[in-house]
């Protein structure tokens, strides 16, 4: 059985992460980008994008942290080696999955801008950064299959040691 | 399931009562039920063991090979 004194404060942390995101997703994004390039240019064009782009990214991290808030509470009752379990970790597989592509298109878009672009557009640094972010988090989506396999093991195991009498 | 649990013939030739089999061996009447039905999996040594004490006789006699190929 887990400890309760490791569950407890990693829940306590997950709340604050929550409200932290929430309220970077709902003040901190929309002020940052409200006044992104002068009005009628180019980059005044992409201020929603890029606002709605950054609140689908942070609802990704969200949606990560209530699955592991569910698969949290299964370890705790521990029913974690079950058929249910999967169903959480495959929705913190496929909010990576969101967030990761939504992630390359901005690497994508902000390499184009870099490239073609004025001097004074993207730097080559911030690309840089963008793509090693996004290469953290495709190690960490493939970490998150390497942990389903390990579930699918342990699972499987649980349910053949039931069988014996 | 080609290994077949004979558990019914010896449990009638000691005239014990699956109840108290049960509790002697320390099974759940319900893990017992899963023997008699054949639809046990595996089974510990030493559940085995305690059935053939509680039983008096070897796992032969318990446990019997049938061939269900084909």
């Amino acid at each position: 059985m887990i400890d309760n004194r490791l569950v407890t404060p990693l829940r306590v942390l997950m709340v604050l992460l929550f409200a932290g995101l929430l309220v970077a997703q709902c003040l901190m994004v929309p002020g940052q980008f409200h006044d992104m390039g002068e009005d009628g240019t180019p980059a005044a064009a992409l201020r929603i994008p890029f606002i709605a782009f950054f609140i689908v990214e942070i609802l990704c991290v969200q949606v990560v942290l209530g699955c592991t808030w569910r698969l949290l509470s299964m370890v705790k009752e521990g029913e974690i080696f079950s058929e249910s379990a999967f169903r959480w970790v495959d929705g913190i597989l496929w909010a990576i999955a969101v967030a990761l592509v939504l992630w390359g298109c901005l690497g994508l878009f902000a390499g184009l801008v870099a490239y073609f672009g004025s001097d004074d557009g993207v730097a080559p640094g911030l690309v840089i950064a963008i793509g090693v972010v996004g290469l953290g988090g495709l190690v960490l989506f493939l970490l998150m299959l390497v942990m389903r396999a390990l579930l699918r093991q342990a699972t499987r195991l649980r349910t053949d040691m039931e069988g014996v009498i | 399931m080609a290994i077949v649990v004979r558990l019914d013939v010896e449990l009638a030739r000691r005239k014990m009562p699956v109840g108290e089999f049960a509790e002697r061996v320390g099974l759940t009447p319900a893990n017992v039920a899963v023997l008699k039905n054949g639809r046990a999996k595996a089974i510990r040594f030493s559940t085995l063991e305690a059935i053939c004490r509680v039983l008096e006789c070897q796992p032969g006699d318990i446990l019997e090979w049938v061939d269900d190929e084909p």
